[in-house]
């Protein structure tokens, strides 16, 4: 059997003011290369600062500690001595919103590229053009890549922010609610991304939408509150997650309130 | 009165009349109050500004500005003078720039536990209000006597790129700290490390507030007295430093201040009005400058 791409163990995050509280119970979890895994729960319940963890985002929240570990590629990279910016070269991040630095079109794609001189000059514009192609927005941006890229809309400046990160030549994306800022249209177009992406990339995905997790998603992990913390309560497919239903309360709970879903055998 | 004051009025009891009556007195006093404190401090303002333009305008020639003094200030002009101010402001701007970049980025980037920050802060606000004469006195202790320099510009100019830190620090604090944390967190998500985070995302949103405190601080700067006196300027007999021992420069506002001693003269009274001009004209252009500099560099920045 070949090796996880990520092997939580014991992964727990802790608040170091205050009252000193668990927001993430011990975790424990297996993510499989070339799947969409996506991360689903209500919301406070700890899915995003869960996701930071997987590229050690979570370093840069003041007042967080993590405790446990995680092997990345059979490598650790909470107690090994990995390096965390090269971590987050090879493992990309999309936000929520997207954020466009106020920079031109082209300045936004290549920026990791230029800053981190991961490429020589002269294979610039053949990286952002395979990069806004793969974020399917080089058609639309072409004629018009050093205009500010605040010019377009949130759509297409959350496919400008995947092409930034798929420019990295990252083979890992990590996608926090990447559609809940968008219009249905927009939404689809980066729905259907991710399947096309999924040939070549892994993606883990925090996602609020039941319907999107259907759409995308192998497989889910079904973060809840239990105690105040943030638990794994399930983890399988969409159709082993609703057998749960019976079982964990929190489930139910959470199906309740999300829109109505159609099982599709 | 607004609307919304207007519609509760429809029914009111009496208490309640009574009450808003002394609200409204209230109101209308400190209204007075805030609006004669404007009136006097803009009429202060104009009337110095006015008075020395009235007494300084008639000394004023390009003779003044570029020929040299003769007969202790009674007559010649200011040409070294305004030199050796020049000197020493751009001395100052060029020992303040990178210890400001320094002191904001450690307090607003490297430093994370919050009560370390705040100590930061604190240096640099008591550094404020350490009086200019103090500066002077451990400049003259320092540079005068235990480098041996003597009198000299560079002492000078240290002094004064010291005293105008906390103003150019803080400015480019304040304008690190505006910088939105999705940017930072974008750019650390793409792999950039701290450093590379700095140079291609800080420093280009913040960069305009160096220059703004930098420009406010020089304009203090350059009309401070006491920390040059004892340390990088003399009265007269001195023109361009070629060295840093014993090379001490003229300067506008010691000019002023010995000038002010033998005012009863006439013909000194008058160099001395235009002395004061030609400082309060600088100190201005320095403010004014420090405007469209901040807004030009801020719209690079955002549109490169």
């Amino acid at each position: 059997m070949s090796q996880p791409l990520f092997q939580i163990r014991d992964l727990e995050i802790l608040q170091t003011t205050g009252d000193k509280k668990s927001l993430l119970a011990p975790l424990n979890l297996e993510i499989q290369k070339q799947e969409v895994f996506g991360v689903i729960g209500p919301s406070g319940a700890g899915k995003s600062s869960f996701l930071k963890c997987l590229n050690r985002l979570i370093d840069l929240s003041a007042g967080l500690s993590v405790r446990g570990d995680i092997k990345f590629e059979g490598q650790s990279i909470y107690q090994g001595s990995i390096d965390a910016d090269t971590l987050r070269v090879q493992i990309g991040m999309l936000f929520q919103q997207p954020v466009i630095f106020p920079k031109s079109i082209l300045a936004n794609v290549l920026f990791a590229v230029k800053h981190l001189a991961l490429a020589p000059k002269s294979e610039w514009h053949d990286i952002a053009q395979r990069a806004l192609t793969q974020a399917a927005l080089w058609d639309e941006v072409k004629d018009r890549l050093s205009q500010p890229a605040q010019q377009l809309s949130v759509g297409q400046q959350q496919r400008l922010c995947l092409a930034r990160t798929l420019a990295t030549g990252c083979e890992v994306l990590l996608m926090d609610e990447p559609t809940s800022a968008l219009d249905p249209n927009s939404t689809e177009a980066i729905e259907q991304l991710i399947l096309e992406l999924k040939q070549t990339h892994s993606i883990v995905i925090v996602t609020h939408n039941i319907n999107q997790a259907q759409r995308v998603c192998d497989r889910l992990g079904f973060i809840g509150l239990r105690d105040g913390m943030g638990t794994l309560l399930a983890q399988g497919t969409l159709r082993e997650l609703m057998t749960q239903r019976e079982n964990v309360a929190e489930i139910d709970a959470y199906l309740r309130t999300t829109e109505s879903i159609r099982l599709d055998t | 009165m607004t609307n919304r004051e207007k519609s509760h009025t429809k029914n009111p009891s009496k208490s309640d009349s009574k009450s808003r009556r002394k609200r409204r007195l209230i109101h209308e006093l400190m209204r007075l109050f805030t609006g004669f404190c404007v009136l006097l401090s803009c009429c202060l303002l104009l009337g110095i500004v006015s008075f020395i333009v009235i007494r300084g305008l008639g000394a004023l020639s390009v003779d003044f500005l570029t020929g040299v003094m003769a007969e202790v200030g009674a007559s010649g002009g200011i040409l070294y003078q305004l030199l050796g101010t020049l000197l020493l402001l751009l001395t100052a701007a060029v020992v303040v720039i990178p210890l400001a970049l320094g002191c904001a980025l450690v307090q607003s980037v490297f430093l994370t536990r919050e009560a370390h920050r705040r100590n930061i802060t604190l240096v640099l606000y008591l550094l404020n209000g350490v009086p200019s004469i103090v500066f002077g006195i451990v400049g003259m202790i320092v540079f005068v006597q235990w480098f041996g320099w003597g009198k000299s510009w560079l002492a000078g100019g240290i002094l004064l790129g010291l005293m105008i830190l906390p103003t150019v620090c803080v400015t480019l604090i304040e304008r690190i700290q505006a910088v939105p944390k999705k940017y930072i967190e974008a750019a650390r998500g793409l792999g950039l490390s701290r450093a590379q985070t700095i140079r291609s995302v800080i420093l280009p949103q913040s960069i305009g507030g160096l220059f703004t405190g930098l420009l406010l601080g020089l304009a203090r700067a350059a009309g401070e007295t006491a920390p040059i006196m004892f340390t990088a300027t003399i009265f007269s007999g001195a023109t361009l430093p070629s060295g840093v021992k014993e090379s001490p420069v003229l300067s506008l506002p010691y000019h002023i201040f010995i000038l002010a001693q033998d005012s009863y003269d006439p013909a000194t009274k008058a160099k001395l009005w235009g002395s004061a001009l030609v400082l309060i004209f600088l100190v201005f252009l320095l403010s004014l400058l420090a405007l469209p500099a901040r807004l030009r560099i801020h719209e690079e920045a955002n549109h490169l």
